[in-house]
């Protein structure tokens, strides 16, 4: 029964699908392709406006008519006439949507895509989805012209060091960075109310490595345990465990940045560029040891909850440390908007830039529009108004003033959402550069400059910038992947009871599914990309 | 209501293949007429998209289309072959398939046949009901269900070992137990359906027969093996085959919700369809997505094809129970 309605969804997507395409292929009108340096006419309205896809959730953009029409108003004062549409796509659905929309061919011009969470951008470019920006060869003349730096000056400009190379596969960027934290320290988050009652607080600020954390996170169970703070912090009595969350087996944590699946990594004080793979180090034993430690103290709960079971725990007030978590400015804010409390974070693997961390969120250009020069310089006018113009930026991401927002303080640019507003799409981070956002809670105020200053001021990886091409080796890819997903797990999560045999048979299952098929391959993928580099 | 439906059309097509040495066209013209548009429906989405296999052989680019990428063979095909846990994930799934299907075989008659024996009675509607209505209950609740009676600390069977005095079972980290367990999920989940169309085809008995039986002094069970058992075989044969069908495309809820995914458990309850799942997921790749459900598809097949021309084989002549 399930498969027949199955089978009756596909029927319509693909009907649909078929009627449309013929629409959006015409409908988007060829005219005469200017030459690669011509001045484009962006006052006449094009047939069908500049899509661009983004995802949200679907109840938090309810008014986005009234914010496109805003946006068309703007632009059009701005000169720039030809028509956009941003089309938010419900957070659930948006991954197939886009994958749907891809392979059918459709055409739109912009999309939201991300390094490795939906729409990603390695298989985008691998199945030739997006436009070629760095390197586009014009259609009628067959010049070779990098789109960005030409006609995008501000927003190449924006850009701090280490972005474009990050989005660069082969040489060529696909899609434009958005800008956001860029670096990953990951860290300890702790209620401040049990910090504060424990004394804690001197110590978590002193914390530089992972295994300092066992006494502080003893130190709060033996609390729990002995009911001490019952009654001095909110919900005392509801304390069950130290923590819930601890996510600590992670190359960051190592010093490590990961270039590849299968847990392939570079040290990143490495320049010899020499690839291993994490599983087979000396700090991954390290920190499964620290982790299976905690475990075995009884710091956490004996069976693993699912993630939503540990936010309903942390939400009420069952555990007091999140480990792991990204530590970033306004991220205690986060925190407590997702569990409630007030939460002190800190920092303790260091804060470097790798492949990943610039591409967490990008913006493509789609290839159905490659061939269309006109429409494509339109398209990239108007990226460069969504990252260098705040107005139009803060339009897209906050709605319209005095509909959705209205300001608190306009000199710390501070605002606050209408009671009544139906539009808080709430994704900064998915539109351009999140530098440019009004600040929602006072306590937000400064964090976006702080950021900023974190991402140029922290190393980068030496293999920042290269991409492992996995095309020649998915089988490998996909048995390693079946034993990591077998094995590692329990290392991670503190489970096996047997470190050493466990440790040692994952050990032992990597080889034989052909690991270091894999760890050579990408060797030489890596001294091919750093000779080309010099 | 549609549960009903299916019978009815399940009978039809009994009948209607029994029926089809008569002169078809002039007795059934106007209603072959009218499965005019499902037929079309299968023809095209069903035997047109064929085609479409042809992904598992080729290193798929959905810009240059099936027939502009490239030939690779059997190379998409070489994960599901490749590990020890391939190999594992393939007996589990034969095994835990075939516990489930003979097991839920014997139980759905043994039920059926019990709700036939009180059939006027009212109670009828309320056991059938009953036994039903698990079915609609998604996996992701079941496997809540599961937590909340095996939970390591507050679970409901531990917390109650602990009171009579003996040691808890950590059941998430002890595979040993899990067939029985899952195969306990899938009973409550699929049982009643299964019986109810076992129930459907002994209401078609006539019931002279039981009363002839019971005259010749023939008790319940006696009358079990001798009266219904013969006379519902064609459907217990077909429903048999059927299953055998999907042997190897196991229901992935059950395995990947009910376990939570627990590694720890994997060396039992590890099938196929976890197993493509984990080794797959993420990557993308269409062609390899495809050669999984190929080879589970023509693994599913064969098996058919070998049960069924074993079935001719043994049948008596003037009973036929194969389906082709």
């Amino acid at each position: 029964m399930i498969r027949s309605t199955k089978g009756r969804i596909g029927l319509m997507t693909v009907l649909i699908v078929l009627f449309l395409q013929p629409i959006f292929i015409f409908g988007g009108g060829r005219a005469e392709q200017p030459a690669v340096r011509d001045e484009v006419d962006f006052s006449q309205p094009f047939d069908v406006p500049i899509t661009w896809y983004l995802r949200a959730g679907i109840a938090d953009t309810e008014d986005s008519d009234a914010v496109n029409e805003r946006l068309n108003e703007v632009l059009a004062e701005r000169g720039f006439n030809v028509g956009v549409q941003i089309e938010f796509i419900n957070r659930p659905d948006y991954a197939d949507r886009m994958s749907l929309v891809n392979t059918a061919g459709e055409q739109y011009d912009l999309a939201l895509v991300t390094e490795a969470w939906f729409n990603q951008y390695p298989q985008n470019v691998e199945n030739e989805f997006l436009t070629a920006l760095s390197h586009y060869v014009h259609p009628t003349s067959g010049e070779t012209v990098d789109l960005l730096q030409e006609f995008t000056p501000g927003l190449w400009a924006s850009m701090p060091e280490g972005g474009w190379d990050a989005a660069r596969v082969d040489g060529v960027i696909y899609a434009i960075p958005n800008q956001q934290i860029w670096v990953r320290p990951f860290g300890v988050s702790i209620r401040r109310d049990v910090m504060e009652a424990l004394n804690l607080q001197a110590d978590i600020d002193a914390l530089e490595n992972w295994a300092d954390l066992t006494p502080i996170l003893q130190t709060v169970q033996d609390a729990i345990d002995d009911g001490s703070l019952a009654g001095q912090v909110a919900d005392g009595q509801n304390l069950r465990r130290a923590f819930a969350t601890a996510d600590l087996v992670k190359t960051e944590n190592a010093r490590m940045d990961p270039i590849g699946p299968a847990g392939m990594v570079v040290r990143i004080d490495d320049d010899d560029l020499q690839v291993e793979s994490f599983f087979f180090t000396d700090e991954f034993e390290d920190l499964v040891r620290i982790r299976r430690d905690w475990q075995v103290r009884g710091l956490t709960t004996p069976d693993l909850l699912d993630p939503q079971e540990q936010i309903a725990g942390y939400s009420a007030g069952q555990y007091a440390v999140d480990v792991g978590r990204l530590v970033k400015p306004g991220g205690d804010l986060e925190q407590a908007a997702r569990m409630g409390y007030s939460w002190y974070e800190h920092p303790i693997a260091p804060a470097f830039i790798d492949t990943g961390g610039p591409t967490a969120t990008m913006t493509g250009i789609s290839s159905t529009i490659e061939n269309n020069y006109g429409r494509l310089r339109a398209v990239l006018q108007f990226m460069e108004y969504v990252h260098t113009d705040q107005e139009i930026y803060n339009l897209i991401a906050k709605g319209i003033e005095g509909r959705h927002w209205e300001w608190v303080d306009e000199d710390a640019q501070l605002i606050r959402n209408l009671e009544d507003s139906r539009y808080r799409p709430n994704i900064d981070w998915a539109i351009g550069n999140q530098f440019n956002a009004f600040y929602i809670d006072p306590d937000q105020v400064g964090a976006w400059p702080e950021t900023l200053e974190l991402n140029q001021s922290a190393i980068s990886s030496p293999a920042l910038g290269f991409r492992f091409d996995s095309s020649s080796v998915q089988t490998e890819v996909a048995a390693i992947q079946s034993i990591t997903g077998e094995y590692l797990d329990p290392l991670n999560d503190g489970q096996a009871s047997n470190m050493d045999a466990a440790i040692a048979e994952f050990r032992r299952q990597l080889t034989s599914a052909g690991i270091n098929d894999l760890l050579r391959e990408a060797q030489r993928q890596i001294d091919a990309w750093q000779a080309e580099m010099q | 209501m549609s549960m009903s439906m299916s019978i009815i059309s399940l009978k039809k097509r009994i009948e209607t293949r029994m029926g089809l040495q008569t002169d078809l066209g002039r007795r059934h013209g106007a209603w072959l007429l009218m499965t005019l548009p499902a037929v079309l429906w299968i023809v095209v989405f069903r035997y047109v998209t064929l085609v479409g296999l042809g992904i598992a052989f080729i290193d798929y680019r959905p810009r240059r289309g099936i027939f502009g990428s490239d030939f690779v063979g059997l190379r998409n095909f070489e994960f599901l072959f490749r590990t020890e846990a391939a190999l594992r994930a393939t007996r589990n799934t034969v095994l835990l398939s075939l516990l489930f299907l003979v097991v839920s075989m014997v139980v759905a008659l043994a039920v059926a046949y019990m709700i036939y024996q009180i059939y006027s009675s009212r109670m009828t509607k309320y056991y059938q009901t009953v036994l039903l209505l698990p079915n609609f209950i998604s996996w992701v609740i079941v496997s809540y269900f599961v937590f909340a009676l095996l939970a390591t600390e507050s679970g409901i069977v531990n917390v109650f070992l602990r009171n009579i005095g003996r040691d808890p079972i950590a059941w998430y980290s002890s595979p040993q137990y899990w067939p029985f367990i899952l195969l306990m999920a899938h009973m409550w989940n699929s049982l009643g359906w299964s019986s109810l169309i076992y129930l459907a085809a002994m209401l078609g008995i006539d019931p002279q027969l039981y009363e002839a039986a019971t005259l010749d002094g023939a008790n319940k069970f006696k009358q079990f093996f001798s009266v219904t058992i013969p006379l519902i075989l064609p459907i217990v044969t077909l429903n048999f085959l059927l299953g055998l069908g999907n042997i190897f495309a196991q229901d992935f809820g059950l395995f990947y919700q009910v376990t939570r995914n627990r590694p720890q458990l994997y060396p039992t309850t590890d099938v196929l369809d976890t197993f493509i799942y984990r080794s797959i997921a993420g990557l993308g790749n269409i062609p390899m997505a495809s050669a999984a459900q190929f080879y589970q598809s023509v693994v599913g097949f064969v098996l058919i094809l070998t049960a069924n021309w074993l079935i001719k084989r043994t049948s008596r002549s003037d009973q036929d129970l194969s389906i082709f």
